[in-house]
């Protein structure tokens, strides 16, 4: 079926589009060249002054993976406020901060979006993520692959075996588990925290494998350059949440000596520890180093006042942080030699001096970092504010006036740490554009996404222009997703289900016999079980696998 | 004016809400208004008048006949008035009451006066698990007034209980007065195992010497000597 998109105001910044009215031609799920033998066209849409952009990417939230279930199972109440009712084309469910997984579908491909990308897939649980993402309709997902933590890479780097072993040990871990990425939560420190370790810094040596953080992730940074990843290694830095902290995320920039990293949720990271309360803005800081060092990107993790729940694979931080659970229950668990897990619900208040702060921190390093392909739009869904609150975020990066009024309602101490109201810059819908669609395709590597280029998959927002941004992007005219119209009027009117996107870097198969050793003497699941197979993600007639490609490989 | 009257046509298959039939929501309604308001039964919405045959014009004295213990939500967020139950009360029973009466004739289900905040709660035969308290997940239970059980209570009464008070005239079951924040859980029967399980203030009162007490009794004076317990 030939569809016309006719006369929208296109913003396609991955094809250098800003603005003009063009019309957009698609057929069999992607964006075709006008017909040039005059066919009729089967289906027009009318998009005379709407806005057009491809559909939003959101490469960092917690869609899928054990914690997700420990969060529901912790917060009854959170699914009990919040029920959603079947519809003729759409299941029920319930959730505000961990919705079930089918509202979590629904509820992003009514913003817009169309892809979805889960940051803490543990190699060990990454069936069961890829299992939840599989019942997550709609968008297209995929996962990075959580390493650093792990006893096999410690193991490795205490033996000090060669960056070639390791780079295998990491391309193995990607194809078995199914990831687009490497991830590292505090570098060695859920590890550190087995063993009886509170805090580790960048430079500070896990008591047990005398292994910094530092080595881990420059070891790491290269095997994902070397073996061709196009996804920066994405890093959750070490001291999450500490004041102070500022300083080790600019040591992190320098350590990783000029490779691609990508620091997630920066926002985080980027506390000093000056005034009266010891806590303190560390954006301009942040910013000025992101804008100084190219080989960097980073999202920034925004927070958003309100009841929400934290998890995490950083269980050292968050066992530290349990103190300010609210309501006043918490998990953290071990998960077997991989890494661990964390989930602590939080109440963000703006008049909370802390809180406060955080939320202003968050938009200053929007504002501040200057080259908006390098910086993405994320609330590190649920951990600062639920992803359905990406509208409100837009309109305080959009608006200025409104980002000043809500600035007057925190708390008046924040409000005297910030510069934020001295910040004149307002996001255009170009840039929007770019942080949340071809900007965050190109920093995952996705190819044939995020952009309306011919012969690009067919992912398509369509937006009424409103000068009030919240509005405009909670309720999008139109969705399509791969060619197909999914959302009319912010309602999901068809369900279809995305795509799974992976990578499959080369390896050395001889490291298969280190690690069949180690799983039959540690592990509870034996090494072939271990592997996801493509079936399993396809079996069930619905998922499927788009494999993209590696740097340097057509 | 006479009471309210519901009496129940036929026990229903499915499990019926009657959240909506208490006293403020039913003042000043007429019978027919009553009659078209909806149910939700299972899957399916049923108006009032399939369900039940309809008399009275006192909203503040309602009266449930030939209730049965699939009639969930009885009495929830009841502000005022008195609701007599003629039979059986399912699950959640004078849930978020907060203030009036409610009198069961027959036995109650699971969480009857859960998380209520004041009022009375009156149950002439045996109750369900998990009176008085938390909704699951909620930290805090019953906040206020009475309950009082004739018969015997399941098990966890009282569990995450912040205030107010519990007569069980009968046994109660194991972990009675679990994870009790402070409040009065009077048992003139037997209790069960785990007897105060993670208990942090409160007051039980029983009758009879309990078999063992939990070993998790936490912050809050030992009643007895445990050693007289064991056997």
């Amino acid at each position: 079926m030939l569809i016309k998109l006719t006369g929208g105001r296109v913003y396609d910044p991955a094809s250098g589009i800003d603005g003009q009215q063009l019309d957009i031609y698609v057929e069999n799920g992607r964006i075709v060249a006008p017909p040039s033998d005059g066919r009729p066209v089967d289906q027009e849409y009318d998009l005379r002054g709407k806005v057009v952009m491809s559909g939003a990417i959101d490469m960092h939230t917690h869609i899928g993976g054990g914690k997700g279930n420990i969060a529901r199972t912790l917060l009854p109440e959170d699914h009990r406020m919040d029920p959603v009712a079947r519809t003729s084309v759409t299941r029920s469910g319930n959730g505000h901060a961990m919705p079930s997984s089918f509202i979590a579908g629904y509820r992003y491909a009514e913003m817009g979006y169309t892809a979805c990308f889960e940051p803490a897939v543990l190699p060990i649980n990454a069936r069961q993520a890829h299992m939840e993402m599989g019942d997550t309709p709609i968008v297209d997902k995929g996962g990075y692959v959580m390493l650093g933590s792990d006893d096999f890479l410690l193991r490795m780097l205490t033996a000090q075996k060669d960056q070639k072993a390791i780079n295998d040990y990491v391309a193995w871990t990607l194809n078995a588990a199914k990831g687009i990425g490497i991830k590292v939560v505090n570098a060695g420190g859920i590890n550190a925290f087995k063993f009886n370790q509170r805090k580790l810094d960048l430079d500070e040596k896990n008591s047990h494998y005398d292994v910094t953080p530092r080595q881990i992730l420059q070891t790491l940074a290269k095997a994902v350059q070397e073996i061709g990843v196009k996804h920066p290694l994405h890093v959750h830095g070490c001291n999450l949440g500490v004041p102070g902290n500022v300083d080790t995320t600019l040591d992190t920039i320098q350590g990783v000596e000029g490779l691609p990293m990508h620091l997630t949720h920066i926002q985080f990271h980027s506390y000093g520890t000056e005034g009266d309360f010891k806590f303190s803005s560390g954006a301009a800081q942040i910013a000025e180093a992101i804008n100084k060092n190219p080989n960097i990107s980073a999202d920034v993790g925004q927070i958003l006042f309100g009841q929400t729940v934290t998890a995490s694979g950083d269980n050292m931080r968050q066992h530290a942080n349990h103190r300010f659970a609210n309501p006043n229950k918490w998990v953290c668990m071990d998960i077997e030699c991989d890494a661990g897990c964390g989930v602590v619900p939080f109440k963000y208040k703006d008049q909370n001096f802390v809180n406060a702060l955080q939320w202003a921190i968050g938009l200053e390093i929007f504002l501040l970092v200057e080259d908006p392909w390098r910086i993405f739009l994320t609330t590190d869904h649920p951990n600062g504010a639920p992803f359905t609150s990406y509208p409100h975020l837009i309109r305080l990066l959009m608006d200025k006036s409104f980002r000043n009024d809500m600035l007057a309602t925190i708390h008046p101490e924040a409000q005297k740490m910030t510069t934020l109201a001295s910040i004149d810059r307002e996001y255009t819908l170009n840039e929007i554009a770019i942080m949340t669609r071809a900007g965050a395709a190109r920093i995952i590597g996705l190819q044939d996404r995020g952009a309306l280029a011919e012969g690009n998959w067919a992912d398509i927002t369509v937006y009424t222009e409103n000068a009030d941004r919240q509005t405009m992007f909670s309720k999008p005219d139109y969705v399509f997703k791969d060619g197909e119209l999914v959302v009319r009027d912010g309602e999901v009117v068809k369900v279809t289900w995305g795509t799974t996107h992976i990578v499959k870097p080369d390896y050395d198969l001889s490291i298969e016999r280190d690690l069949q050793h180690y799983f039959d003497r540690y592990l509870t699941m034996k090494l072939g079980n271990f592997k996801i197979s493509d079936d399993e993600i396809t079996e069930d007639g619905r998922g499927s696998l788009s494999v993209h490609p590696l740097r340097g490989v057509a | 004016m006479s009471a309210l009257t519901f009496s129940l046509k036929q026990t229903p298959a499915q499990r019926l809400d009657l959240s909506p039939l208490v006293s403020q929501n039913l003042q000043g309604l007429s019978l027919a208004e009553i009659a078209a308001l909806e149910l939700q039964n299972g899957k399916a919405k049923r108006r009032v008048d399939e369900v039940f045959s309809i008399s009275g014009d006192d909203a503040q004295d309602i009266v449930f006949n030939a209730s049965s213990d699939k009639l969930d939500f009885i009495g929830k967020q009841l502000d005022g008035g008195r609701i007599t139950v003629n039979g059986d009360a399912g699950a959640y029973l004078g849930l978020n009451m907060k203030n009036g009466a409610i009198v069961v004739t027959g036995n109650s289900g699971i969480y009857s006066g859960c998380e209520m905040k004041n009022g009375l709660i009156e149950i002439h035969g045996n109750a369900g698990d998990f009176i008085g308290g938390a909704l699951p997940g909620n930290k805090q239970g019953m906040k206020g007034g009475t309950i009082l059980v004739k018969g015997n209570a399941g098990a966890r009464v009282g569990d995450h209980m912040r205030r107010g008070q519990i007569l069980i005239e009968g046994n109660a079951g194991d972990y009675c007065g679990s994870r009790m924040l402070a409040g009065t859980i009077a048992v003139m029967g037997d209790t069960g195992r785990f007897l105060g399980y993670a208990m942090r203030r409160g007051t039980l009162l029983l009758w009879k010497q309990p078999r063992c007490l939990s070993g998790h009794v936490t912050s809050s004076r030992r009643l007895v000597d445990r050693h007289q317990f064991q056997s």
